[in-house]
């Protein structure tokens, strides 16, 4: 059924781009997750992923083990 | 600002921050190079990861080799942009009075990033950031491969600059020379190469927990640095209200004894001799006669130090005086009043004050 999802999510605790790097790094190496883009300056990370696969809170579980904190938002 | 202040906020600042941050992309690169058979023990309802990152670091004597060629080549790209950035302040340098002013607002520029690092949302806005495809760029150098991608990642590094990265690039612009901002941005990257090898590296995994805790830390030494510069830059405006005159002020401490206006020769001009020391001039406070033509001489003897370069702002002079040798400048028929000068990091200063 349909495409992949997009997910938004709130991210404190960066405090300079290598910091979305990272992020970006942890969560694209999750399966399902198609791409992730972190803005620093913004602490929002957009995830396109298969819901089916990785879930959200695997999301938040792979940003929070990466060394910062996020909650999902509305897009 | 001197190079020991920059070195310093690499080796606490800059270190930290780069170590924490810049040492998981590496990690993540030798990762792909050096892939792990699986993670071990994955969350309940957590997917498979495709590689394990961020895994213990693998006993390789090539990942030492890779961790160098990592330093290296953000040691080179920095440098290199220091040198660019000193060039272009070379080109907008006018004046004595205009590269004091640049100082200042590098570190009002570093005070803005602190503000943001230490959480002020007002200022989020105002922050310069690189753009996207940059970001994009770095990822795509770690994720190359080859042998050579440890240093392509560290080349590339110089695309995102951190808060601390950002306000040294300011002072290398500062510095108005290409050899100065090479050195502002060379001396700030080995400040952080000790704590990124201790820690980045050999202990990757623990950084995890301070990673997302750095802004503070950061922002606090940013503000430092911020707060550096600007004194630098009004010292090097030869204004009294500085780090140095406030401090004399809460001692009550006697400024030095300042030496006795020198005779005046028979042709009518007063000679007034200066060292530049290494460590500073001396005398560092010399009286003079106003409204006498005054011939200063600036004497060095083997000194390499920052104190070869003087700026004395009041008559819009600046010099790089010989390391051995005297350096012989016209100042005109002083008015009474005091006369700053200092050195070109305004980091050691001295004054002549002319009396009636």
């Amino acid at each position: 059924m349909g495409g992949p999802d997009i997910l938004v999510f709130a991210v404190t605790g960066m405090h300079c781009a290598s910091c979305g790097l990272l992020i970006d790094d942890a969560v694209e190496e999750l399966d399902g997750v198609e791409r992730c883009q972190t803005d620093a300056r913004r602490g929002r990370t957009v995830v396109t992923t298969n819901l089916a696969v990785a879930t959200a809170d695997a999301i938040v579980a792979a940003i929070v083990e990466a060394g910062y904190q996020a909650e999902p938002v509305a897009g | 600002m001197s190079l020991w202040a920059v070195l310093l906020t690499g080796l606490f600042a800059g270190g930290t921050s780069c170590a924490a941050v810049q040492g998981g992309l590496l990690a993540g690169t030798l990762a792909r190079r050096h892939p792990e058979p699986a993670v071990t023990g994955p969350a309940k309802n957590r997917p498979q990861r495709k590689k394990a990152p961020f895994g213990p670091p693998p006993a390789r004597l090539d990942d030492a080799a890779a961790v160098g060629a990592f330093l290296g080549g953000k040691l080179a790209s920095h440098a290199l942009l220091g040198a660019g950035l000193g060039l272009a302040g070379d080109a907008l340098q006018i004046a004595p009075r205009v590269r004091a002013a640049m100082q200042i607002v590098a570190g009002l520029v570093m005070v803005l990033l602190a503000l943001n690092l230490l959480g002020l949302k007002a200022v989020r806005g105002l922050v310069p950031s690189p753009p996207a495809a940059w970001a994009r760029l770095v990822r795509r150098s770690g994720r190359w491969g080859g042998a050579l991608a440890p240093a392509a990642l560290g080349v590339a590094t110089v695309l995102i600059p951190c808060g601390v990265t950002l306000g040294m690039m300011f002072l290398a612009v500062a510095s108005g020379s290409p050899l100065a901002g090479a050195a502002v941005m060379a001396t700030f990257v080995i400040g952080t190469m000790p704590l990124f090898a201790l820690i980045g590296y050999a202990a990757r995994r623990s950084t995890t927990y301070v990673r997302g805790r750095l802004g503070p830390v950061t922002g606090a030494a940013v503000l430092l640095a911020g707060l550096l510069s600007i004194n630098a830059g009004l010292v090097l405006n030869g204004s009294s209200f500085t780090l140095a005159g406030v401090w004399r002020e809460v001692t009550k401490a006697t400024a030095a004894t300042p030496v006795a206006a020198p005779p005046v020769a028979a042709d009518g001009v007063q000679r007034i001799v200066i060292n530049a020391h290494p460590s500073g001039y001396s005398p560092s406070s010399v009286t003079a006669r106003a409204g006498v033509p005054t011939m200063l001489t600036l004497r060095t003897q083997n000194n390499l130090g920052c104190t070869r370069t003087i700026v004395m702002a009041s008559f819009g002079i600046q010099k790089l005086l010989p390391a051995t040798g005297d350096t012989e400048v016209d100042l005109g028929t002083l008015k009474p009043g005091t006369y700053r000068y200092t050195c070109g990091m305004g980091m050691y200063s001295g004054s002549i004050t002319a009396v009636a």
